[in-house]
């Protein structure tokens, strides 16, 4: 009661700050503080009525959107934040060429438009001519020929994957810049043009450790957002909407992300706005029950990620096609998904991407459980249980016995189950928990029989297949199975890459899903479901961009809701 | 004792052989966790996401940045110049100095564990002596009881069920980090309030788990000297039982007392670190947590070594103390 | 209240009930030995079966309900009492020994022993027990010996050092410079006069550490070390904790707080055994007319 009267009052001094800092960043550039006579004018909230000088008309006032933050994903600029969450933190800053509507198709952002020559190998991009940095300096194609040349040489926070593949760039005029590639590259607008976050030239150039770089000019972008303060000890960082943005002021005028002890419990509270469960979290019935309530909405979209359990196939038995299929037979995905994820999540695709990639392939083996027939298979290979002790033998004695490592950090559930199901058909696995970094570094240098890696990323550019499964690939990701070789896959991984048509790309990819499928180098046990609650009457109209953000992260926090509110 | 030799030449040996406990530290502390399995620059990458997938030359250039592609033996030796100065390095997975790291971290551990272990130490001599003084009596069997209950319970249990019920339940005091941020009053006052009042739940699970300890070994010590010749003489001599409770019992008793307690200051550094991570309390017990997750050596280094050098600092106070402290430690 | 100006009638007459803590120690260690011991009758079901749905609340078949996957909490926790009192048992024997002969040792010999003991025990003491922990359970792994291993290894200094330091101030009393002056060995005098003298130290501390022991393998599976598919109260604990939906609803209640009750419990148990033995063995420490 006090609670939320305290709350509603402090609402109200938020607002009351918030207006007068948006009115002092109205007022100067990187100067003095304006003096906030200029409050009263602005508009109540949840007005719908854009009143703001240089707003887009109709563009509604939500006066401040707190989320829930608490880890730490580093400092928000290009090469101070870590991992996905913190690659969001950072869109918020700065700019990419091009950006994503929530189908996945991709819209301009920096560049108003774009052409590929006929053989794919040559990019031209138009840039607009009125965007500036926070400082005032204009952007120009200067600063993104800087950039790549730049991040070439200090790598930033998130590796620009195939940065190599662009073998030379070119401002072609103050506003146009031309890629050049060695080869034709079917991802090139997602995982470069969508993802390579552009840096001022002026402040960047001559910096030369930008990843400890932790003054104000490191957070000077382009985009809709300035950082006003951030706590690496508790992960809270606090952003301004920047009223000179390219596409207008935002509607979103304050973004916090406060440190809370549980992301929902908080949600349900009223203290943040918006937020979801973790990714391995069993969503039950009651807590979706408790969201579905006004004024809370539920976002709902097929997960992108797996726990995959992974074989080592230099080692005998997981070398024979037979007992990896033997293997996905005994297990029980369906009751997976029941027990762990209390349903809300699918068995993973024996395919490996998972059901929110707009290119997953549907019609693989689905790998339904069936003991006998697993039986039938491990007989085949002359896996029998020779002494009686319910566990099959290898023909020189050896028994079905193996070690199953997994991080400490997922749930030790995973294992137990694995070890119920392969034990019915005479498996014998002994799950081991293992610290993060130990279970990477043993999934990374093949040590290891069979393996409970966690990943996400499967909803993203499929190219994600090749670097993972193709026999040269030159990936040392923990998801890479070890000794898988099959021949028609490299081919047709290797030719979806340079397909730029995207009918005759979808065919391959499909086909490699197929080989996978067949073939299980790994088998993907569940994709959870993934949720996002939010209050809706602070911000609707959130979503899902099909395909993951930039270059596929799968959050719901997109810059280009908090800008149109909605 | 041991020496006979002039005071200044025990002094040396004695700073010689605290310098080869800190080298030892020093070098353990180097080893430890490249022993380790795992590595440093994978744990900057997102196991999550595709991103996770990287090229070699990413992981050539940071690894050359902080000289992980050199031999081991010329790390440490750089690692040991670097000691020498006063540096402790950069740390690869927070991309920030660690001096800078641990100044943001420490004092929150100190605030934390410091008046913790105070009370702990004050609140259970205190009873201690009063239980000890009487042994068998119904005060001696009650504090036992309910504090052999008490701090008997796992520090993180004691620290759930008061996070569940005062800070879940009851919604009495916030349960994570130590302070509200971008709050609106963000006058002297209100901020030390609000610290405060995110001390408490982590502060009363700390000391409670602490303080069964100080009031076990403080009662035991009181009653082991009941019998003693000097607490006879002193009621020979008339004085009064309180004088003699806490003017002679209680400060021979105190030893074992002063030697956990030295123990544990220097710890304290990292001792929380199962209400840190409970409570997400930002201190130096969460960092190291947060560095051993990413194999982030240099942090790790770095804690090691102010870990080290508390302990020591606090050790070598503690011996020297010690003659003061017990009456019975024979000078020769 | 006159007994109180009569400290030695109220001494003596408790002299009496010391066994009877000793007793209440052996009946809870006792008890859930034997409950360890009894598990598989005791127990309703197999802790790792999937018996039921998950997050059923207590009643009917299950006393304390079924945790996330459906197992049966209450029979978590009659297995859990094997896997707490092993590692207890065997990690506070570990450490209470080596620290015994060490502490003993390096307390009355002194000199170049003792140094080299107070510098080793300095060390170990100031080396951050998690990476400690963690890299320990890197190479050996989470089973259970590792953990008694790890536990013995982290839990021993502290002991010495608090031996060490009552032998120090030992050594120079009265009736042992006597048996010194009169050519006693070495050996005879740390066995007839310092090791009954340092007993109620080791005592006190093999029951803190016992009850430690338990502390810590719960720590270690609050930290996600541990034998995963082992059933220890710590894992139980740990399985509610990373249940992300703990704080919704009262589940913790059944899930959690028996399971620290447990934990807590044996500890009791531990220490008061600790304690009474104290008292039994050296009677010295309760009757000061003795002397």
């Amino acid at each position: 009661m006090t609670n939320r009267s305290t709350r509603r009052h402090r609402t109200w001094l938020l607002l009351i700050l918030v207006v007068a800092l948006v009115a002092a960043a109205c007022g100067g550039g990187d100067g003095g503080e304006a003096p906030a006579t200029t409050a009263p004018t602005t508009a109540a909230p949840g007005s719908t009525e854009g009143t703001e000088p240089g707003g887009e008309a109709g563009r509604p006032e939500i006066p401040v959107l707190r989320l829930a933050g608490g880890t730490d994903w580093g400092y928000p600029s290009p090469f101070g934040f870590r991992r996905g969450p913190g690659y969001v933190r950072a869109s918020f800053i700065f700019d990419t060429l091009v950006w994503k509507d929530p189908d996945g198709t991709i819209i301009p952002w920096l560049a108003e438009s774009w052409e590929m020559s006929d053989d794919g190998t040559q990019w031209v991009f138009q840039l607009r001519d009125d965007v500036r940095w926070h400082d005032g300096t204009p952007f120009t194609a200067e600063d993104v020929v800087f950039t790549l040349e730049y991040t070439r040489e200090n790598p930033a926070g998130l590796p620009l994957r195939a940065a190599s593949t662009v073998e030379s760039i070119e401002a072609t005029g103050d506003h146009e810049v031309t890629f050049t590639l060695t080869d034709p590259y079917a991802a090139f607008l997602t995982n470069i043009a969508a993802a390579m976050q552009i840096i001022p030239r002026h402040i960047w150039e001559g910096v030369e450790d930008p990843r400890s770089m932790r003054t104000p000019e490191a957070v000077v972008g382009t985009g809709p957002y300035r950082l006003e303060e951030y706590n690496q000890e508790d992960g809270s960082y606090l952003y301004v909407a920047n009223p000179d943005f390219f596409l207008g002021e935002p509607a979103v005028k304050r973004i916090e992300f406060l440190p809370v002890a549980n992301e929902l419990l908080a949600l349900a509270e009223g203290e943040i706005d918006a937020g979801g469960p973790g990714v391995q979290a069993g969503v039950t019935e009651d807590l979706l029950a408790r969201f579905r309530e006004d004024p809370y909405r539920t976002l709902e979209a097929p997960g992108e990620w797996a726990m995959d359990l992974k074989f080592n196939m230099t080692k005998a038995p997981f070398d024979d096609v037979r007992f990896r299929q033997a293997v996905a037979y005994a297990i029980d995905r369906k009751d997976m998904v029941e027990r762990l994820l209390l349903g809300q999540g699918v068995p993973g695709n024996p395919g490996w991407l998972s059901p929110a990639n707009p290119w997953y392939n549907p019609n693989v083996p689905s790998y339904d459980r069936d003991v006998a027939k697993a039986a039938q298979l491990l007989d085949e290979m002359g896996l029998v249980d020779t002494d009686g002790d319910g566990v099959r033998e290898l023909p020189d004695g050896t028994p079905l016995s193996y070690e199953l490592p997994y991080a400490s950090s997922d749930s030790a559930r995973n294992g137990e189950l694995l070890q119920t199901y392969l034990a019915e058909v005479g498996i014998e696995v002994r799950p081991v928990a293992l610290d993060r970094g130990i279970r990477d570094d043993r999934a990374s240098t093949g040590d290891y029989d069979m393996i409970l890696v966690g990943h996400g990323g499967l909803g993203s550019d499929p190219d994600f297949m090749r670097l993972t499964f193709h026999s040269k690939s030159k990936s040392k990701s923990f998801i890479r199975p070890h000794g898988f070789v099959n021949e028609e896959f490299d081919k047709v991984a290797g030719m979806q890459l340079r397909q730029l048509d995207p009918e005759a790309r979808r065919e391959l990819v499909w086909r490699m899903q197929e080989i996978v499928a067949e073939q299980l180098p790994v088998i993907a046990l569940y994709h959870p479901t993934r949720y996002w609650f939010y209050d809706s009457t602070v911000l609707d109209g959130w979503h899902y961009t099909s395909g993951g953000l930039a270059a596929g992260i799968p959050m719901a926090l997109d810059k280009k809701l908090f800008v149109d509110g909605g | 004792m041991t020496a006979p030799g002039p005071r200044r030449s025990t002094g040396r040996r004695l700073a010689l052989s605290y310098l080869v406990t800190l080298w030892f530290v020093v070098t353990v502390a180097f080893l430890l966790p490249r022993l380790l399995p795992g590595d440093p620059v994978q744990a900057l990458l997102d196991p999550d996401s595709i991103d996770y997938l990287y090229e070699e030359t990413l992981r050539a250039q940071i690894e050359e940045h902080y000289g992980l592609d050199r031999p081991l033996l010329e790390q440490y030796l750089a690692y040991l110049g670097r000691l020498a100065r006063g540096d402790l390095g950069e740390s690869i997975f927070f991309r920030e100095r660690v001096v800078d790291l641990v100044a943001e971290r420490l004092p929150w551990t100190l605030l934390l564990a410091v008046p913790s272990l105070l009370l702990a130490a004050g609140l259970g001599s205190w009873a201690g002596v009063q239980a000890g003084w009487r042994p068998g009596s119904w005060r001696d069997r009650w504090l036992t009881g309910g504090l052999l209950v008490v701090s008997n319970l796992p520090a993180f249990f004691i620290g759930l069920v008061l996070l569940l019920v005062f800070g879940v339940e009851l919604d009495l005091f916030p349960t994570n980090g130590a302070m509200e941020r971008f709050a609106e009053d963000a006058s002297l006052g209100a901020v030390v309030v609000d610290v405060a009042r995110h001390l408490v739940l982590p502060m009363a699970a700390l000391t409670l788990s602490l303080v069964g300890t100080y009031f076990l070994l403080m009662r035991n010590g009181t009653v082991a000297l009941l019998g003693e010749e000097f607490l006879t003489v002193a009621r020979a001599k008339g004085l009064g039982e309180r004088r003699i409770k806490y003017g002679h019992a209680l400060p021979n008793a105190s030893l074992p007392v002063f030697t956990q307690f030295s123990a544990e200051i220097g710890l304290a550094v990292t001792g929380t670190i199962f209400i840190e991570t409970l409570f997400a309390y930002p201190g130096m017990g969460l960092l190291m947590f947060e560095a051993v997750g990413a194999r982030d050596y240099p942090l790790l280094d770095g804690i090691f070594v102010i870990v080290a050098l508390s302990v020591l600092v606090a050790n070598a106070a503690a011996d020297l103390a010690y003659r003061r402290l017990d009456p019975r430690v024979v000078r020769t | 209240m006159t007994a109180a100006s009569v400290p030695v009638r109220v001494v003596r007459r408790r002299s009496f009930r010391v066994p009877s803590r000793v007793l209440a120690g052996l009946v809870i260690v006792g008890g859930f030995a034997l409950v360890a011991l009894a598990a598989p009758l005791l127990a309703p079901y197999d802790p790792r079966e999937l018996v039921a749905a998950p997050m059923l609340p207590p009643g009917g078949s299950h006393l304390l309900g079924t945790n996330d996957v459906g197992q049966d909490i209450f029979s978590e926790l009659v297995y859990g009492a094997r896997v707490s009192m092993v590692v207890a048992l065997s990690a506070a024997t570990i450490a209470v020994t080596v620290a015994t002969v060490l502490g003993m040792v390096a307390g009355y010999l002194g000199g170049a022993v003792d140094r080299v003991v107070a510098r080793t025990i300095d060390a170990m003491l100031s080396i951050p027990r998690l990476p400690f922990m963690l890299l320990i359970a890197a190479y050996a792994g989470g089973g259970l010996l590792q953990i008694v291993l790890i536990i013995a290894a982290l839990s021993w200094p502290v002991t010495a050092r608090l031996v060490r330091s009552e032998v120090l101030s030992l050594r120079n009393r009265l009736h042992v410079r006597a048996a010194r002056g009169f050519g006693a060995s070495t050996p005879y005098v740390l066995g007839r006069h310092i090791l009954p003298a340092v007993v109620p130290v080791v005592a006190a501390a093999f029951a803190l550490q016992a009850g430690r022991a338990v502390v810590m393998e719960a720590g270690l599976a609050f930290l996600g070390i541990g034998d995963p598919t082992g059933k220890s109260w710590g894992l139980t604990i740990r399985a509610a904790l990373s249940y992300p939906l703990i704080y919704f609803g009262n589940a913790w209640l059944w899930w959690i707080v028996p399971a620290g009750l447990c934990i807590g419990a044996l500890i009791v148990g531990f220490t008061l055994l600790g304690q009474g033995l104290e008292h039994w063995v050296n009677p010295r420490a309760d009757v000061p007319s003795a002397t």
